[in-house]
């Protein structure tokens, strides 16, 4: 069994003028950024690490700033070439060999080594963003909100501090390209396991959370509501704040990422704060997406809110990790296999409709498991 | 940028050191004989170079572990290509983990010839181009290894100390001419070659070395060590009597 770096599989192979783009798959999306936004392109689904690679973009069919009007990965790739022993050098797309396509596109790297993808690139119309920020008062108001917004803008995303008294109030952030001559450029500090965790001790606590939380929306209030903000800020909002990851310690965070449909929403958040506040966790990330889909096999995709929570590592958010899974079942969610280590087989299973489906086709395909994958045990599939 | 129009073939440009050499150079506007085994790697190569720099790249498949490699040909396919070579950077090298006593005859022949035979033919091909022109840099790599020979890598570190010693000779032939001949010597490099090891010093990037070679292209230095404490290391290596020698480990 080996491992392979993929790293310097980065070359772009070729870019025609009417934004098609051909990549290797080792590429990171930070190179892309740089090859294309001098040319006036850019990727409509990046998530926000520059880091991240095309083809891992592909494995977890990963989705951007607005999922709701640009939708996941998938949306941007034309065609993938998929290299396998046992099936040789295949090409395939929405137009041929879609099966393998879409087993592919969602399927963690599991059917094989994608070699090059075709993706579809976005016109910039602008060299920064304008950010606006509208105040709500809980997580069901700003879903509303965003569904009223989510048609016309590019970013789309809400801050919520699930801390204390005033759970979920935060912020809902609406952005749109502008022409400025705010013009950065995107630098980042790669984050790997060795500098993040630099920091022996956990700074995050109940205590420092609340405050902080605190201090950033009073911050955010103190500044005005509409702010441009640079390009490479606006679609990798961490770069500038590897920092928050540091302070988490050598044990670091959990996230767990949960897409609620649409109509179970305002229950299922009623449940949430019972859940918070009987397992004291600290929150110390909690954003809200709005999602428009069909979800199939294990992608994370369909119609509703996406939830996003961080926690610091512990015994104890594991245990309400394992709680949020009961909550995430009886809302009919889904839930980031990308995102949470922890999850299991069995539960999997049960919120995946097409677990069964991805399975099967899986081991038709590689009936030898010649890819594999701690995930691929994990998950029994 | 005045290096614009420059010409220079990257011998062994798909992967590490090469690839950063042709990538930086391309950057800068030269143009290039890109030149390695795989012909669909070259490519790619060629393809990145030319759509992110608009770098005009000429791939050349060559396989240096070919005995019946034709080094003039080579030469003059180059010349063709470019009109006239400014430079030729020989990276191509070659290791094998059998090279410490377990391979067989295959392998050390493949290692001479890619490490040493058909380095010092290309570059003396390419040397006499250079010398009726009376213009050019011929620039070649060696290793600490060459320095410090040790069981690990013996074919490698005796190609390599070969190579060095054709290149000092080389540099004599042509003291008189304004043709240039550098050689680097070089540590660990954080490459494929290097990839997982558990080394004493910790790797140099490709880059850093990319960007000392392309500083240097007009001096007239001869073999350097890269990174410069090597030198300091080596002499010690080299001065130590064999009752030491003979037990190091790295």
């Amino acid at each position: 069994m080996r491992s392979v770096d993929a790293r310097h599989f980065n070359r772009i192979l070729d870019f025609d003028p009417s934004g098609i783009v051909t990549v290797e798959a080792g590429i990171s999306l930070g190179d892309l950024y740089r090859f294309s936004v001098p040319r006036g392109w850019i990727l409509s689904v990046m998530p926000g690490s520059p880091s991240i690679t095309v083809g891992g973009c592909i494995a977890a069919n990963i989705h951007g700033k607005n999922q709701f009007k640009d939708g996941n990965f998938r949306a941007v790739v034309d065609e993938l070439r998929l290299f396998h022993p046992d099936h040789g050098e295949l090409s395939c797309s929405d137009r041929a060999e879609q099966d393998l396509f879409n087993l592919t596109v969602g399927g963690f790297g599991l059917t094989g080594f994608i070699t090059s993808a075709r993706l579809k690139l976005q016109r910039l119309t602008g060299s920064a963003f304008r950010l606006r920020r509208l105040r709500v008062d809980s997580l069901e108001e700003a879903a509303v909100l965003m569904k009223g917004l989510a048609d016309e803008v590019q970013v789309l995303y809400s801050w919520h501090d699930l801390n204390g008294h005033g759970f979920g109030r935060g912020f809902v952030y609406a952005g749109n390209q502008v022409d400025s001559p705010v013009n950065d450029s995107l630098q980042y500090e790669e984050l790997v396991s060795e500098t993040r965790g630099k920091w022996k001790l956990p700074l995050f606590n109940k205590l420092t959370t609340r405050l902080s939380l605190a201090a950033y929306a009073l911050s955010q209030r103190w500044s005005s509501r509409e702010q441009i903000v640079g390009l490479p800020q606006a679609m990798f909002p961490p770069v500038g704040k590897e920092f928050y990851f540091k302070l988490f310690g050598r044990r670091g965070l959990r996230e767990y990422q949960v897409l609620t449909p649409n109509d179970c929403w305002p229950e299922a958040v009623k449940s949430l704060k019972a859940l918070i506040s009987k397992h004291r966790i600290p929150i110390t990330l909690a954003s809200l997406k709005i999602f428009r889909g069909r979800s199939h096999m294990l992608n994370f995709d369909g119609d509703g809110v996406c939830l996003t929570l961080d926690a610091p590592e512990s015994d104890a958010t594991r245990r309400f990790f394992a709680d949020l899974d009961l909550w995430t079942e009886s809302a009919s969610g889904i839930v980031n296999i990308a995102k949470d280590s922890r999850l299991e087989a069995a539960f999997v299973r049960r919120v995946f409709p097409e677990y069964e489906r991805f399975r099967t086709e899986l081991a038709a395909f590689d009936p030898k498991h010649r890819f594999d994958s701690a995930l691929r045990r994990r998950l029994n599939v | 940028m005045s290096e614009r129009g420059k010409t220079a073939v990257v011998v062994g440009a798909s992967s590490g050191l090469g690839r950063a050499l042709a990538t930086a150079l391309a950057e800068r506007g030269w143009r290039l004989v890109l030149s390695a085994r795989d012909a669909r790697d070259l490519e790619a190569v060629a393809a990145d170079l030319s759509s992110r720099w608009e770098a005009q790249c000429y791939p050349l498949t060559v396989e240096l572990a070919n005995p019946n490699f034709d080094a003039d040909r080579f030469c003059r396919d180059c010349e063709r290509m470019l009109d006239a070579t400014d430079v030729v950077f020989y990276v191509a090298g070659a290791v094998d983990d059998r090279d410490d006593g377990s391979g067989d005859d295959e392998m050390v022949r493949r290692l001479v010839e890619v490490n040493y035979v058909n380095a010092v033919r290309t570059l003396a091909a390419f040397a006499k181009v250079f010398d009726d022109r009376k213009r050019g840099v011929l620039v070649g790599f060696s290793s600490i290894a060459a320095a410090a020979p040790r069981g690990q890598n013996m074919v490698y570190a005796s190609a390599k100390a070969g190579l060095e010693a054709y290149l000092k000779a080389l540099r004599h032939h042509l003291a008189d001419t304004p043709v240039l001949v550098q050689g680097y010597a070089l540590g660990y490099l954080d490459t494929a070659m290097t990839y997982g090891r558990k080394l004493m010093l910790r790797p140099v990037s490709v880059e850093a070395v990319t960007s000392e070679v392309i500083r240097n292209l007009n001096k007239d230095r001869g073999i350097k060590y890269y990174p410069r404490y090597w030198s300091l290391i080596t002499r010690i290596l080299r001065l130590l009597p064999w009752f030491i020698y003979k037990r190091l480990q790295f």
